[in-house]
């Protein structure tokens, strides 16, 4: 046992560790918060981005603030917009949508 | 003359022994709970120092940043760069659609903490870009 012990001070030497397990317990949910969060943007990132959208339709605009990623399209069909849902569906990816005259504004929750 | 009862002496026995084997029970668990403990805490140690690493790094992220924005593809770009306490703040009131891929390309394959970012379509060739990178 306290040849375990003695390893696990090597560990909080080497790995430069915070003196207490709930230092680093507290440490380590934070960066995989961090984590999950960057993983999400960039799963849903790549999704919007390999949407084929029909000649006439366009991306206008794409931001990330605080929770949510909010991507805004231009002029598209109705059929673009199931395809789209479908799609994010598909992947599992929790969104709103609504229409303002020519655009389609989607909110991506992470 | 007083003689030991042999019972008395083989219940001793049998205390002691049941005392033994209390003893090495309690050592049993003792030493399953040091070798978890220490596995949880090898367990952490990995995950906590590849996680800081990745996103903690400030000066490995900084010294990459700088290098992808001295690409060549990018320069012409004139990507503004903030620096903060907290990370820093890249913008570009134009630039082109090509280079924004090269740069979303090499931002998004990297362990970057993108806390916010805006890219808004000006024409077709066009596009105008803000991002926040916290370390």
């Amino acid at each position: 046992m306290n040849e375990l012990e003695s390893l696990k001070e090597n560990i909080f030497i080497k790995e430069k560790l915070h003196s207490t397990m709930f230092q680093n317990k507290a440490m380590l949910n934070k960066y995989n918060k961090i984590h999950t969060k960057q993983s999400q943007v960039r799963v849903v990132i790549s999704t919007i981005l390999s949407l084929r959208l029909k000649s006439g339709e366009s991306l206008k605009e794409l931001s990330l603030k605080n929770k949510s990623l909010f991507v805004s399209f231009n002029l598209l069909s109705d059929m673009t917009i199931k395809m789209i849902s479908k799609k994010l569906k598909a992947e599992k990816i929790k969104f709103k949508a609504n229409n303002k005259g020519d655009i389609w504004q989607l909110e991506v929750l992470l | 003359m007083n003689r030991i009862n042999p019972l008395h002496i083989g219940i001793l026995l049998i205390v002691i022994l049941l005392f033994s084997f209390v003893s090495l029970g309690n050592t049993k668990v003792e030493l399953q709970n040091a070798k978890d403990e220490y596995a949880l805490t090898e367990k952490v140690a990995t995950q906590l120092v590849a996680l800081k690493d990745a996103y903690g790094n400030k000066k490995a992220m900084k010294k990459s940043l700088k290098r992808i924005l001295n690409l060549s593809s990018l320069r012409a770009s004139k990507i503004e760069q903030k620096m903060k306490k907290s990370g820093v703040v890249l913008s570009s009131e134009s630039m082109d659609k090509n280079a924004l891929n090269s740069l979303m390309g090499k931002l998004l394959n990297g362990t970057y903490n993108i806390t916010s970012f805006k890219i808004k379509k000006l024409s077709e060739e066009k596009v105008s870009f803000d991002m926040e990178i916290k370390w």
